[in-house]
């Protein structure tokens, strides 16, 4: 590692430096959105180039940022517009409770590297999704998409070829209002959301609790309004997610039915005092709700309360910024907890240094206080322009955290939550300590002009005294329900590296692809990490190839394959339960298909997108469903002339 | 099947390279008989009847681009099991190569959803329906007879993506008309 850095410092002398910003974020615009026929913001997952992620019913994902956590912490932060929203429940944090669908989305930044925004520590990636602003004028969006999933019965189903009948996927119906002005702007939306949990590997745990519907349903609204007063710029956000759904709760083992409730108010806003110093600041409640739905309740209410003050100071070639942050967690619960109130306190300063057009380096370091206890993290961030068509970016971080930061279903039961006295055994073993992680990013690019890039970057990540928790599932053939007990293991080491690479080429104004290949490999561990992080394909390679053959006709295709991967958790289910699960999910190789047509002067605009064009088996947990070939459509209605 | 979707996915990234002012330009619509010519599993337990289609296609970009339905009824061979009506309606793409003597040939591919609607009231709305994505590569043989008149014979290879799938022969023939797209049309499909 010093060599490395002494090479890049003799090269940072020698070579003339042209400065950028440091950020390396994939952007993933609303073009792409639309030609790739995302139909539910999950579908987003499959676009980011360095991220993997698992899911068993094909709504509820867990992900994984560029390796930085196992897919037991969903860490990742999602934001939207510079607010920060927490959907996590029990590790679960399910993007598409978000209120809004793809439609209304301008463009997404994804961070796969340890960074402070906007006052938070995103130390497990970042998903900030920019919402489209209104036009000035009136304007109305109405949005419908539903998908049929291949292998139903058909005719077989009254023969002895019958087969499981699976019901349509995916069936989203949302709308949104929206009006600008030029100093303020005002948007709206509804959203439906509907899915049926029919495929054989999931439907039978459903049913056997006997419950009267496979249907999983969401309705959800927000509301945004933006002020901008002398430069000043402030909005107001809300929303709210009600959902109905088959909540896989790893503890158990199963799928329970639950009403999730998910809701945020919030306001943020930038105040420039002069035009060196300006101000940012957010305060913002919400609350995560898990309550009865179909007779199981998991008496699961935890209120939220946060803001942060930021204050930037700008003289060049410096810029610091320095704040505060506070955030307060209050759990409700008919059980008696310890503690119902956790609250921390983080205070934050970055220092930028940007001394000419070539380099610019920054340095991070971010503080939570809790109780008695202190966790510290730093990012070292570096950006060199080699040569014009050259650059190398870096991002070093190190940091540690208490495990009560992770506010998840650990947090709360050993304050006592039993959820619904459900006998769940959670059993710790030793005492939990703040652990640490370290993280190193290098990343070379070659652009020239807007045609080509090529990308080569290397990653290690080093984990120190991790929390980890340990199942193995036994299945019951006879009812088709697993069960489990949970082991908590302090205290577990690990590191691991890799590459990803990448080459993206416009070929013509018609045509453009991308390729890119991440390769991952664990050094030296602990037997239950290494066995956490063979879940990850250790090689992924996704081609996607994007044609545009008119300003109202496109085409995009996406080639993709995932090395096997091993769920230990699951090691005795292949023969528990006959080879209805495995263990292992197999490589895979996908073809999805994507068509866009517009109509009327683009005031509508249709999508049929064929996904597993090759009928392969698609599994991404092994007990989740297997994904056939599937046909999704996706009408866009664009009223953009309304009457004002 | 996976091989033929591989090739026009080719044949489509090669065919869509320009403009083309010929878009929408005008409308090809047909109709005629169906027979499903093969046998295997699935007639077994049904025999199909005739059954009829319906077409309409017009230029987009270097090639055709086509919606319609096939429709073709099942009767049930054992009284145990009811029989149904087949319908698919579907989206395609064809390219047309033109021969002398006011002959041409087209192939393509289609795709979109099946539906068996079952002939049996004891079932209920839901259970009386079934519904499939299916896709279809077929080749075509027009002729050109009078005026905007044209004769079509057509041979379809379906397969129908159900648990196990249903791979149908289709033989077809009928009579086609095609006119100028209408302009406040063709403002709509642009």
């Amino acid at each position: 590692m010093k060599s490395l850095l002494v090479m890049l410092f003799i090269i940072l002398i020698q070579l003339k430096l042209e400065a950028q910003s440091l950020q390396d974020a994939q952007i993933i615009t609303s073009d792409e959105l639309e030609s790739s026929g995302c139909t539910i913001l999950s579908d987003i997952y499959q676009l980011i180039d360095k991220w993997n992620s698992s899911t068993i019913d094909g709504f509820n994902w867990y992900v994984s940022a560029n390796g930085l956590s196992p897919y037991q912490r969903q860490r990742f932060k999602l934001m939207v517009d510079g607010h920060p929203l927490d959907l996590n429940i029990m590790d679960n944090q399910n993007i598409n409770l978000l209120p809004f669908n793809v439609n209304n989305i301008d463009f997404i930044e994804i961070e796969s590297t340890p960074q402070i925004i906007i006052g938070d520590f995103a130390e497990a990636g970042l998903i900030h999704i920019h919402l489209k602003k209104p036009a000035p004028k009136l304007t109305s969006h109405i949005v419908y998409s539903t998908g049929n999933e291949s292998g139903d019965p058909g005719p077989y189903k009254f023969t002895t070829y019958a087969s499981q009948n699976i019901d349509k996927i995916n069936t989203t119906l949302a709308g949104d209002l929206k009006y600008g002005s030029r100093n303020w702007d005002l948007q709206a939306g509804i959203k439906q959301e509907q899915n049926f949990d029919t495929d054989a590997r999931i439907k039978k745990r459903i049913e056997f609790y006997k419950y009267n519907s496979e249907k999983a349903q969401m309705l959800s609204g927000f509301g945004k309004l933006s002020l901008s007063i002398k430069n000043n710029t402030n909005s107001l956000i809300g929303f709210y997610s009600g959902q109905k759904d088959y909540f896989h709760i790893k503890y158990l083992g199963n799928e329970l039915p639950v009403n999730r409730n998910i809701s945020s108010t919030g306001i943020n806003g930038e105040i420039i005092l002069n035009y060196k110093i300006r101000l940012n600041y957010l305060l913002q409640t919400g609350r995560n709700k898990l309550t009865e739905w179909n007779g199981f309740d998991p008496d699961w209410n935890n209120s939220k309360l946060r803001s942060n003050l930021i204050l930037t100071y700008q003289t060049n070639p410096f810029r610091f910024s320095g704040g505060i942050s506070l955030r307060k967690e209050n759990f409700c619960t008919a059980d008696n907890l310890l503690n119902n109130s956790i609250s921390f306190r983080n205070l934050f300063v970055e220092v930028k240094y940007e001394p000419g057009n070539y380099s610019s380096h920054e340095l991070s370091l971010y503080t939570v206080s809790h109780n008695r206890s202190r966790s510290y993290k730093a990012v070292f961030s570096h950006y060199l322009k080699l040569h014009r068509c050259h650059s190398l970016t870096g991002s070093f971080s190190i940091f540690t955290r208490m495990p009560e930061e992770d506010l998840n279903f650990l947090t709360w039961n050993h304050n006592g939550y039993t959820l619904d006295n459900s006998k769940i055994v959670y059993a710790a073993y030793g005492d939990l300590r703040t652990s640490r992680t370290l993280t190193g990013d290098l990343h070379y690019k070659f652009k020239r002009d807007s045609s080509i890039t090529v990308e080569v970057g290397l990653f290690y990540r080093s984990f120190r005294d991790h929390y980890l928790e340990e199942q193995i599932y036994s299945y019951d053939h006879f009812n088709g329900i697993f069960f489990t007990s949970t082991n908590l293991l302090p205290g577990n080491n690990f590191s691991e590296g890799g590459i990803n690479a990448g080459i993206t080429q416009q070929v013509s104004k018609y045509f453009r692809y991308k390729i890119n290949y991440t390769f991952r490999n664990p050094f030296k561990g602990d037997i239950l990490f290494k066995n956490t992080w063979k879940e990850f394909p250790a090689h992924k390679a996704v081609m996607t190839i994007d044609y545009t053959a008119s300003y109202d006709f496109g085409m995009w295709s996406r080639l993709s394959y995932f090395s096997p991967a091993e769920w230990t958790a699951f090691k005795y289910v292949q023969y528990q339960s006959g080879g209805l699960y495995n263990a292992s999910v197999k490589n895979s190789f996908l073809l999805d298909i994507a068509l866009k047509k517009f109509f009327a002067r683009r005031m509508i605009r249709a999508n049929i997108v064929l996904r597993n064009v090759l009928n392969r088996n698609e599994f991404y947990h092994p007990i989740g469903a297997e994904f056939n070939l599937r046909l999704f459509i996706q009408v866009v209605v664009n009223l953009d002339k309304l009457p004002e | 099947m996976k091989l033929a979707l591989l090739i026009s996915l080719l044949f489509f990234c090669n065919i869509l390279s320009q403009e083309d002012k010929n878009i929408f330009s005008r409308i090809d619509l047909s109709g005629g008989v169906l027979i499903n010519s093969n046998r295997n599993l699935i007639h077994q337990y049904w025999e199909p009847g005739k059954g009829f289609f319906l077409l309409a296609d017009s230029p987009f970009y270097l090639c055709n681009i086509e919606a319609g339905m096939f429709f073709i009824p099942y009767q049930h061979k054992s009284a145990d099991i009811p029989g149904y009506k087949n319908y698919f309606f579907f989206l395609g793409f064809s390219k047309e190569i033109k021969l002398p003597l006011n002959l041409s040939i087209a192939s393509g591919l289609r795709f979109g959803s099946e539906f068996f609607q079952f002939s049996d009231n004891s079932l209920s709305s839901y259970e009386a329906l079934e519904t499939e994505f299916a896709a279809d590569i077929f080749a075509s043989w027009n002729m050109h007879i009078y005026n905007s008149f044209h004769i079509i014979a057509s041979a379809d290879y379906l397969t129908i993506f159900t648990g196990r799938y249903i791979r149908l022969l289709f033989l077809s023939a009928g009579l086609g008309y095609y006119f100028d797209m209408p302009l406040w049309l063709r403002e709509v499909l642009r």
